[in-house]
């Protein structure tokens, strides 16, 4: 996909491969593959379903111009995974160069995955490419968690990135089921005014997909009950074309959006998988020192 | 085919009596209006530029020259694959519909006064539920059979999404009808720029990133009255 010419080759090549497969009644890490600057950590089990949760890690902190990111995940049948970051996703000012992640995410029939990972950061003159792309066999779950900011808010930096580039494709037994495609390029359109960001700083998007139709319309309803109306966030639920339903959000800052965020994963987490949500992940519980 | 007689047919596919469906559609503009966002002619025309730049600017326009290209080259599965893609960017059940709601009924009209094996191709797919006939993709394809310029058909798919939301915020706001002629006439030279731009892009730039405007279209679906169709 990148061709590069090695000897003028800037920035680092990231590799990571994760395959899970059911054992008895867990998931397990059964082949992982990683190079510098990406890791995930050994899974944990902070419940009784036998959900493998992993950590990604990039423990230089973020992406700088030339970088990228590769990913491969692989659930087996009837593995259930949940995969998060403990941080959000920087990327740094480039001199021109495109920093660039790229996650390509199977899941078998049956299998379940919660990919929710922390929220994308474009600091001030960042170049950034994304693209998530979910095959599923008929039969397989998922929520698909995708977050940015304006920038490092805090510090006043709102939408000085250079181009801010994000595609996700999620494929429901070889049938394209959802595509969503941003380019985001600061300066030519005002990004805050009304239909756009309207002022806000915090945007995310949860899919979420499933093999059932008769669980659609008490999700949706529950989902639109959870999503409290105040001034700090703004959201709205949706079916997909097919398989599933959808939830947009628009918050004043990261932290108000994944405090929604928490509450609609765990509306999804009792009506899908039927269980209660009784994970504690630290970025969503004390996630104050992230706030960028 | 003569060009006055593909410029009239023209008019007549975009005319607001052409039986399309589109004004059955605000787009989300009844949720600001009854969330008090837009209120006025400044209002209505800051939603009606977002939802050119941010919503179909890249997106169904852009759509409409690709599947022109297409229908030129008598590329039936590339035009296939177009109608699946854009399905698959329609992420809210109005966005959805109204697309596919519009195109069928372009298709349905033009295709039993003109003989094309495209739109023939197109019903029979439909017919069988593999294809959804949207929108942008049945009104290249109906241009094309017209004899209608592309960037001619592309001007004419934005000026017709513009004079549907404008009939909207006529009704809805509600703004007097010189008014909305001055809404239209200032947006004019945006859907002349945003024309030139499509005509540039291949497929790689398909892009879209209205928020706002998509989370109304998700909480249309939740309002108690409403004039307009989710």
């Amino acid at each position: 996909m990148w061709r590069h010419d090695k000897l003028h080759e800037v920035g680092r090549h990231g590799r990571l491969s994760l395959f899970f497969k059911k054992r008895q009644e867990r998931t397990i890490l059964y082949d992982s593959f990683s190079t510098i600057p990406m890791q995930a950590f050994q899974p944990f089990y902070p419940d009784e379903t036998g959900c493998a949760c992993t950590y990604l890690v990039n423990p230089t902190g973020g992406l700088v111009g030339g970088d990228r990111i590769e990913i491969d995940i692989t659930l087996d049948e009837y593995a259930h995974v949940l995969i998060t970051t403990p941080s959000a996703n920087k990327i740094y000012r480039s001199t021109g160069q495109f920093s660039s992640q790229s996650v390509e995410i199977t899941i078998k029939r049956g299998g379940v995955l919660e990919y929710m990972p922390g929220y994308v950061i474009p600091f001030a003159g960042s170049l950034y490419r994304q693209k998530t792309r979910v095959c599923m066999d008929k039969g397989a779950t998922a929520f698909i968690l995708d977050a940015f900011t304006t920038g490092r808010v805090a510090r006043g930096e709102s939408l000085q990135f250079e181009e801010y580039r994000n595609t996700t494709e999620i494929e429901y037994d070889g049938e394209l089921i959802l595509t969503e495609r941003m380019t985001l390029r600061p300066g030519k359109i005002d990004y805050n005014g009304m239909g756009l960001l309207e002022g806000f700083s915090a945007t995310a998007v949860l899919y979420l997909i499933f093999d059932n139709l008769s669980l659609e319309k008490p999700l949706i309803s529950a989902l639109r009950t959870t999503m409290v109306e105040t001034g700090d966030v703004v959201g709205g639920v949706s079916t997909l074309p097919a398989k599933g339903v959808v939830v947009r959000l628009l918050g004043v800052n990261a932290r108000i959006i994944e405090k929604a965020l928490f509450r609609l994963w765990s509306v999804a987490r009792r009506h899908i998988l039927a269980f209660e949500n009784s994970l504690s992940l630290r970025r969503f519980i004390t996630n104050t020192h992230y706030i960028p | 085919m003569d060009r006055a007689l593909s410029l009239i047919s023209l008019f007549q596919i975009t005319d607001s009596f052409f039986p399309s469906g589109a004004f059955a559609y605000s787009w989300g503009l009844e949720t600001y209006v009854t969330e008090g966002v837009v209120r006025d002619i400044d209002g209505f025309y800051k939603f009606l530029t977002a939802y050119i730049t941010g919503m179909i600017g890249r997106c169904d326009a852009l759509f409409v020259k690709l599947a022109f290209d297409k229908a030129d080259r008598g590329d039936l599965s590339s035009l296939f694959r177009l109608d699946r893609l854009i399905h698959s960017m329609k992420l809210t059940k109005e966005l959805r519909q109204g697309s596919i709601q519009t195109g069928r009924q372009l298709l349905k009209v033009m295709g039993q006064l003109h003989k094309s094996v495209l739109l023939e191709r197109f019903e029979a797919g439909i017919k069988a539920g593999e294809l959804q006939g949207h929108h942008p993709v049945m009104f290249a394809l109906v241009c094309n059979c017209l004899g209608v310029g592309r960037d001619d058909a592309v001007l004419a798919y934005l000026y017709s999404a513009v004079s549907g939301i404008v009939s909207a915020g006529v009704r809805l706001i509600p703004l007097g009808h010189t008014d909305g002629q001055r809404v239209i006439e200032k947006i004019k030279p945006l859907l002349v720029e945003v024309t030139k731009e499509v005509s540039q892009l291949d497929e790689d730039g398909i892009a879209a990133f209205a928020p706002g405007v998509e989370i109304r279209t998700m909480r249309h679906e939740q309002l108690y009255t409403r004039l307009f169709k989710s």
